[in-house]
C-alpha cells in the first residue's frame, strides 16, 4: 500500500530542521511496518516528517548515520517519494524482481536522489525474520561530498518489498555502528 | 575582447606542483605572465569565491588521479589555450553527466562523461575549446554584474554560496539540475562556440567533429522521457537546431577549402580505452537507461567488434526494459559471450536472465560459467544460492 512507501523530504539525505525526534527505547521492541518488529540494541532516535509514514532512526545525528526501514513497499511503486517530484522521478519496484535487481533498485534510488558513485557490492543470501532474504554492501559519495557506507537487507513477500537500509559516514561511523546494526537486522521478525 | 584572466602564483603554487607533473609543465612555462584582479575589484571578490570552491575541488573524493589520463587532457587543454596555458588548471572529475565547466579564475572541470561520450580528440577539443572561450571572454564576471544589477543578485550570491562551502558534489548536482551555471546569454554561447571551432581548425582537426558531438548528445538527452527540463543545449545555450546548423555549415566551408585534417582517434582510445570500463560502469548506474541505450548504441557503431560495449548496451536494455528490450539485451549478451575479451559478467547477465524466464538449464549453465570464471566475484554466495535452486 502507498502510505507504506517512505515519503522522503529532505533526503539522503540532506535532512534538516524539519524533523521531530522521539527516542526508541534500546530495550523495547520496535514495530517497523504493519508486521515486523526489531529489537534496536541501544537507542535510537526516530525521526518524524509531517508527512511520512515510514521509519527512520538515528544514533548519533542524521549527517552520520541513517536507518531507513522500507516496508510493504508495493509493485509498481518507488520506495522514496520526494514530494514535488514527478511521480516516475525514481524507479519502482517490480514484483518480477530478483534479489540483483533490487540491488539495482536501490542503487538507482540512492543515485536519483543525487548521490554520485553509487555502488552496491557482495549480494548475498541472507535471513529476514523467517522469510529468505539478501543482503548487499554499498558505498557512495553523498550530496556533501562526504564519503558514506551502507549495508542493506531486504526481502520479498507476494509482490511486496522489505527492506532495512543503514548508512553512515566511513570515516568512524560507519564501522563503530555497523555490529549493532547487524544484530537490529537479526532481530528482524514478524510481530 | 581576449584579455586574459589569470590566477595568484603564491596561491596556487601547491596546486601546479598537483596538476602539472605531465608534458604540459613545459609549455605552461612558455605562456605569458600571470596576473588576477585586483582584491578591490568586483572580480577579485568572485575569484575568491571561486578558490574556495577549487580548495574543495582539490579534495573531492570524485577527481579522478589518473596520470596519464591527467596529463593527457591538460596537454589537449594546455595547446588549446596557447599562450594562456598556464591560467588554466584541469581537475577531471568522475562524474558521469556530460559536462565541462570553465571557472573565472581558469578552474576548469572536466566531468569522466564528457570523455565517455566523445569519439575522438577533435570532438573532446571542441568542447573544451568552447570552455576556454568562456574563460577568456570573462563570461562568468558580465553574468556576475549583470546579476548584481537586477534583482537576481541574491540568487547569483546563494549559488556563489553553496559553491564556495563545503558542498561540491551537491554544488555541482545542483547546477546540473537547474542548468544555473551554464547561464551564459545565447550571444556568449556562439561567441564560446566560435572559439572551440576555431581552436579545433587551428590545431588541424576534423572541423565537422563539434556539430557531430552536440549533435549526439542532444539525441541521448531527448531519449530519455523523464527529461521534462530542456536538454543542456537547449536550455541556455543557442537552440540545438540553430548551433548544429551553424557549425555544420561552417565545418563544411573549411572542408571546402580541402586542408588535412584529423580527429586524433588512436591516440584518443589509446588514452581513454583502458580506463573506459569505469566509466561506462558510472554511466548505467546513473539510473537513465534510456540515455545509456542511445549512448551506448552509438558507441557501438564505432566499436562493433567490443565486447565490453556490447555487454553494457545489454545491461542498458536489460534496465530500460521497454518491450522487447529483453530480447535485445539477451541478443547483445551473446554476441558479447561470443567475442575476445568477453567480461566474465556477461555469462551473470546471460544467467539471470535466463532464470527469471524460466530456462533452468540455460540458467544453471550460465551461471556455472560465470563463476569458473570469476570464482571470487563479490555475489558468489548469491549466484551459488541460485544455482541450487535451480
Amino acid at each position: 500500500m502507498w502510505k507504506r512507501c517512505f515519503t522522503v523530504l529532505c533526503v539522503t539525505f540532506g535532512l534538516s530542521g524539519c524533523a521531530a525526534y522521539v527516542l526508541v527505547e534500546p530495550d523495547q521492541p520496535a514495530a517497523i511496518g504493519a508486521e515486523l518488529v526489531v529489537d534496536p540494541q541501544v537507542s535510537w532516535a526516530r525521526v518524524a516528517y509531517p508527512t511520512t509514514n515510514g521509519s527512520l532512526w538515528t544514533i548519533d545525528g542524521l549527517g552520520l548515520n541513517q536507518l531507513y526501514f522500507f516496508t510493504e513497499v508495493e509493485a509498481g511503486k518507488p520506495m522514496v517519494r520526494i514530494q514535488g517530484q514527478a511521480k516516475d522521478a525514481m524507479p519502482f519496484y517490480e514484483e518480477s524482481m530478483i534479489a540483483t535487481d533490487v540491488m539495482e533498485l536501490v542503487e538507482t534510488t540512492l543515485t536519483r536522489l543525487g548521490n554520485q558513485q553509487v555502488e552496491a557490492t557482495n549480494l548475498r543470501p541472507a535471513k529476514f525474520g523467517p522469510r529468505n532474504g539478501f543482503q548487499f554492501d554499498l558505498t557512495m559519495t553523498s550530496q556533501g561530498g562526504l564519503i558514506v557506507k551502507g549495508l542493506c537487507i531486504a526481502a520479498q513477500r507476494d509482490d511486496e518489498l522489505d527492506a532495512l537500509l543503514f548508512l553512515a559516514a566511513e570515516e568512524y561511523y560507519y564501522e563503530l555502528h555497523r555490529p549493532v546494526v547487524e544484530k537490529v537486522f537479526a532481530s528482524i521478525r514478524p510481530e | 575582447m581576449t584579455r586574459l584572466a589569470v590566477t595568484c602564483c603564491a596561491v596556487l603554487a601547491p596546486l601546479f606542483s598537483i596538476i602539472l607533473g605531465n608534458p604540459a609543465v613545459a609549455q605552461m612555462q612558455n605562456s605569458i605572465p600571470i596576473f588576477r584582479p585586483s582584491l578591490n575589484s568586483d572580480e577579485g571578490g568572485l575569484w575568491m569565491a571561486v578558490e574556495e570552491i577549487e580548495k574543495d575541488t582539490q579534495r573531492s573524493p570524485l577527481l579522478v588521479d589518473d596520470e596519464t589520463l591527467n596529463a593527457y587532457v591538460t596537454d589537449l587543454v594546455c595547446r588549446l589555450a596557447g599562450r594562456n596555458c598556464a591560467s588554466v588548471r584541469v581537475y577531471i572529475l568522475e562524474i558521469p553527466v556530460f559536462n565541462a565547466t570553465m571557472y573565472p579564475n581558469g578552474m576548469m572541470n572536466v566531468f569522466t562523461g564528457l570523455l565517455l561520450r566523445a569519439e575522438n580528440e577533435a570532438q573532446l577539443a571542441f568542447v573544451l575549446g568552447h570552455e576556454i572561450g568562456h574563460f577568456l571572454e570573462r563570461h562568468s564576471i558580465q553574468g556576475f554584474r549583470k546579476a548584481r544589477d537586477t534583482n537576481s543578485f541574491l540568487a547569483f550570491l546563494s549559488l556563489g554560496a553553496a559553491g564556495a562551502g563545503v558542498n561540491y558534489v551537491a554544488d555541482a548536482a545542483n547546477m546540473i539540475a537547474t542548468g544555473a551555471f551554464y547561464a551564459f546569454n545565447r550571444d556568449q554561447e556562439r561567441q564560446a562556440d566560435v572559439h572551440g571551432f576555431n581552436a579545433i581548425v587551428a590545431h588541424g582537426y576534423d572541423p565537422i567533429q563539434g556539430a557531430e558531438l552536440w549533435k549526439a548528445v542532444i539525441d541521448e538527452q531527448e531519449a530519455n522521457p523523464r527529461r521534462r527540463a530542456p536538454s543542456t543545449f537547449a536550455a541556455t545555450h543557442p537552440s540545438p537546431e540553430e548551433r548544429v546548423r551553424s557549425l555544420t555549415q561552417r565545418a563544411y566551408e573549411i572542408k571546402a577549402q580541402s586542408k588535412e585534417t584529423t580527429d586524433g582517434l588512436e591516440r584518443f582510445r589509446e588514452i581513454i580505452q583502458p580506463l573506459r570500463s569505469q566509466w561506462l560502469e558510472t554511466e548505467l548506474n546513473r539510473g537513465e537507461p534510456e540515455e545509456s541505450v542511445a549512448l551506448f548504441s552509438r558507441l557501438l557503431s564505432n566499436e562493433t567488434e567490443s565486447a565490453e560495449l556490447q555487454y553494457y548496451l545489454g545491461e542498458a536494455y536489460r534496465k530500460r526494459g521497454e518491450e522487447g528490450d529483453l530480447d535485445k539485451a539477451v541478443e547483445a549478451f551473446e554476441s558479447a559471450a561470443g567475442s575476445d575479451g568477453v567480461p566474465a559478467q556477461v555469462h551473470r547477465s546471460l544467467g539471470l536472465l535466463a532464470m527469471k524466464n524460466g530456462k533452468k538449464v540455460a540458467a544453471r549453465d550460465s551461471l556455472i560459467r560465470y563463476l569458473a570464471l570469476q570464482p571470487e566475484a563479490d555475489d558468489h554466495e548469491m549466484i551459488r544460492f541460485y544455482i541450487d535452486q535451480l
